[in-house]
């Protein structure tokens, strides 16, 4: 069962890694944060939903070659379900994408995470609120929050 | 496919399983459990994430909250015109 779902930009929090990552512009905490909350939700029996459109949006947004590794080894991960994107949800992702000013990634990530009626992980919480898709007091974690 | 083992375990836990009505996939359950965390562990390893029990807690705490109703009943209304458009019609 998927419990949360990353967007894509989750996947590239996730990318950049931590404290040990060499690529130029990481940031070790919100690697560490989406991090974390993989392993939680892994340990606590449910899985992590990746929509396979943010998979291939973060790919085309990370050229360096670890951020690349770690993208790749992702949906390797038993507790790791990438979710396709069907033709019967092509209206409904394309209604979603079209109020996300044309995100592909962003319609699918928010269809996967209301079909699934699971949580939805980003960095861009304020935007992913005030987009108006997910119902208002849909749970949303913020990766890029400090605590 | 499926092998058959015989292992060693503590009293405690024999007696647990004895108390299932499948003690086979209680061990598989509990087994593949740790397996998909330990997975995971080399995952972040990899990835360079050191797992803290602080962030854990945050998350924790955060997911322990349901999904309120409210928000579950407009996500429903709201994609229920998607799957009857999506039906096929019995006239056809």
């Amino acid at each position: 069962m998927i419990r949360v779902v990353f967007d894509t930009s989750a996947l590239l929090a996730y990318a950049a890694g931590g404290e040990l990552s060499l690529a130029a512009d990481a940031d070790a905490a919100t690697g560490t944060a989406a991090g974390e909350l993989i392993y939680e939700v892994v340990s606590s029996g449910y899985k992590v939903g990746v929509p396979v459109t943010c998979l291939a949006a973060a790919h085309a947004r990370t050229e360096d070659p670890f951020g690349e590794g770690q993208l790749m080894l992702l949906p390797t991960a038993i507790a790791i379900n990438v979710v396709p994107l069907d033709d019967e949800d092509a209206r409904e992702v394309g209604d979603y994408t079209r109020v996300y000013g044309g995100d592909l990634a962003m319609g699918h990530a928010a269809q996967v995470a209301l079909a699934h009626e699971a949580y939805y992980a980003t960095m861009h919480a304020d935007w992913v609120r005030e987009a108006g898709v997910l119902p208002k007091r849909w749970p949303i974690m913020d990766l890029g929050e400090r605590f | 496919m499926t092998a058959k083992m015989s292992v060693s375990v503590p009293d405690d836990v024999a007696e647990y399983l004895a108390g299932q009505p499948n003690a086979s996939a209680a061990v598989t359950d509990a087994v593949r459990s740790q397996m998909r965390t330990a997975r995971t562990e080399q995952l972040l390893r990899a990835a360079g994430i050191e797992i803290t029990d602080e962030g854990r807690m945050r998350w924790r705490e955060q997911l322990a909250r349901p999904i309120p109703e409210d928000a579950l009943a407009e996500a429903r209304h709201g994609r229920a015109r998607y799957r009857r458009a999506s039906a096929p019609s019995a006239a056809a």
